[in-house]
């Protein structure tokens, strides 16, 4: 294929399967929702990768893969965080939250609730991000301010919903816990 | 090329001995925010990361001999709880403007200096605060002026073998000295400047005693306007502003020619142009919003 406009590209692309396929020489010991783990990675593989790929959690999204979109999104040690600007090595002796391990045996999590309650679900493609980066406020601030919680998800794109239903589903949860 | 090693030093001596060791083959990784993407997409394959953001020596914010001096792993976040960072508006006002939570929570201003980009809204802000770096190699300590750290387009002065340990800026005594920061954006949230500029100002009555003004994203580097400064000394902070308004699209479009980031895209004429005919207004305002911090008596 070509084109007359050439647009930025990486300087060099490795597709995330090439990246996971390389030689693992390194273990790495991390709590992941909640359960002690050590995986075998490879010194340049991305968290979000190991999630993906390695572990087959694939409720972690990559959209941009260049920390634009927060699809990726994962909560570090209590910080919502992007697992694709994260090599794996980098979270060693941490805690790493993502979407799986919300939601109990029998319940989902509040915010998961809230979130179908309110209709901030359409694709759905921007839905995990959005939940961690609500999760990593409400953990920290329970009663958000309207401006706190535009703050926590200004770094999420969501490209269906216009931000109105999202913002809804947070402030009710953070209103339903009194 | 052999197989890349991660390294995660304990210490600062430990990681001045693994940089000493591989030099060129080395890459450090603080924050990660900007250099990740590069090392997993394959952009930069070295022999060794070497992942310095969990230092302790280099995670203290603190004050002495005249300076506040800022960690070489210190985060945004870290600066905006800082009450010692926050006198420095200028820092302030760039700092919370840069990409969104989760890249301020790793994001670190050492790292926005070392990607030397001119975009780089930590590069502005602390030109005009007249900053400086301490570098640190196993053979000793050196200090550089910013202006004198960032050379090219994604280059600084460090050596191979060393790192950032401090960034250094000037405590400068309060009443007559404030500074500003501003930037121009396509988006409000998360985006980068099309055209920045940040001003320290020290007034004289209601004259401009002295200005140390800087801009981002109008070069290859971030510019040190050291010609806008000398004219700008001696002159009512409004005749300033006029002066600024006047002189800065020319002084922009001298240096627009070798700044790479138009090199490659179809619309730089277009680019330039706006940039010139922004850039002067966005210094001025920088001046004008430092000028408002004197006379509100804030530093
Ligand atoms: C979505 C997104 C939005 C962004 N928005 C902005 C923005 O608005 N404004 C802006 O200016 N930037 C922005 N950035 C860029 C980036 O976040 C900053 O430049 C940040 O300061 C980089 O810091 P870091 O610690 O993550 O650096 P890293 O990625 O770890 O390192 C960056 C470079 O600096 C070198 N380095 C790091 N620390 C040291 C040290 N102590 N000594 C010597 N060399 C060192 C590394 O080797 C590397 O070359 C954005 C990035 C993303 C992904
Ligand atoms: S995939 Fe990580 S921010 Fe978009
Ligand atoms: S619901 Fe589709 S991107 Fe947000």
């Amino acid at each position: 294929m070509t084109s007359d406009v050439q647009l930025a590209t990486r300087p060099a692309d490795v597709s995330a399967r090439d990246r996971v396929d390389a030689a693992k020489n390194l273990v790495v010991s991390f709590v992941l929702n909640g359960k002690p783990l050590s995986v075998a990675v490879a010194p340049t593989e991305l968290l979000a990768d190991t999630l993906r790929e390695g572990l087959g959690l694939t409720g972690t999204k990559v959209a941009c893969g260049t920390g634009d979109c927060g699809t990726c999104t994962a909560i570090l040690d209590g910080e919502a965080v992007r697992s694709c600007l994260m090599l794996t090595a980098m979270v060693a002796g941490k805690t790493v939250e993502t979407i799986e391990g919300l939601a109990g045996e029998s319940d989902i999590h509040p915010i998961q609730q809230a979130f179908i309650d309110t209709g901030a679900v359409q694709c759905g493609y921007c839905t995990p991000g959005m939940i961690l980066a609500a999760k990593a406020l409400l953990d920290e601030n329970p009663k958000p301010s309207a401006d706190d919680i535009k703050e926590a998800i200004s770094g999420n794109l969501c490209r269906c919903t216009g931000y109105t239903k999202i913002i809804e589903a947070i402030d009710k949860v953070a209103n339903a816990v009194a | 090329m052999a197989q890349t090693e991660f390294f995660r030093p304990g210490n600062l001596a430990a990681a001045l001995d693994l940089l000493d060791q591989y030099r060129e083959q080395a890459v450090i990784v603080n924050g990660g925010t900007d250099i990740v993407e590069r090392i997993a997409h394959g952009g930069v394959r070295r022999a060794a990361i070497i992942y310095i953001h969990e230092i302790p020596e280099l995670r203290g914010i603190g004050e002495g001999d005249g300076f506040v001096r800022i960690g070489g792993a210190v985060t945004y976040n870290d600066i905006l709880a800082s009450p010692l960072c926050c006198q420095f508006t200028a820092l302030e006002q760039a700092v919370k403007e840069i990409g969104s939570p989760s890249i301020r929570v790793r994001g670190t201003p050492a790292g926005n200096l070392g990607t030397a980009v001119p975009a780089g809204d930590c590069c502005a802000a602390m030109m005009a605060l007249d900053a400086e770096v301490v570098a640190a190699s196993r053979q000793g300590e050196r200090a550089i002026k910013l202006a004198d750290l960032i050379i090219d387009y994604r280059r600084t002065a460090l050596a191979a073998n060393e790192l950032i340990r401090e960034i250094r800026i000037p405590v400068v005594p309060g009443g007559k000295t404030a500074s500003a920061f501003l930037r121009l954006t396509s988006r409000k949230g998360q985006d980068i400047a099309q055209a920045s500029a940040a001003v320290r100002l020290t007034l004289d009555g209601d004259v401009c005693r002295h200005a140390v003004i800087a801009m981002g994203s109008v070069s290859k580097v971030t510019v040190r306007a050291y010609s806008l400064e000398k004219a700008v000394a001696g002159k009512t902070v409004a005749d300033a502003a006029e002066e600024i308004k006047a002189m800065v699209p020319a002084e922009v479009a001298l240096r627009a020619a070798d700044n790479p980031a138009f090199a490659a895209r179809p619309t730089a004429n277009i680019e330039r142009q706006y940039k010139e005919s922004v850039i002067g207004v966005i210094v001025a305002r920088a001046m004008m919003t430092a000028y408002g911090k004197i006379l509100a008596g804030e530093q």
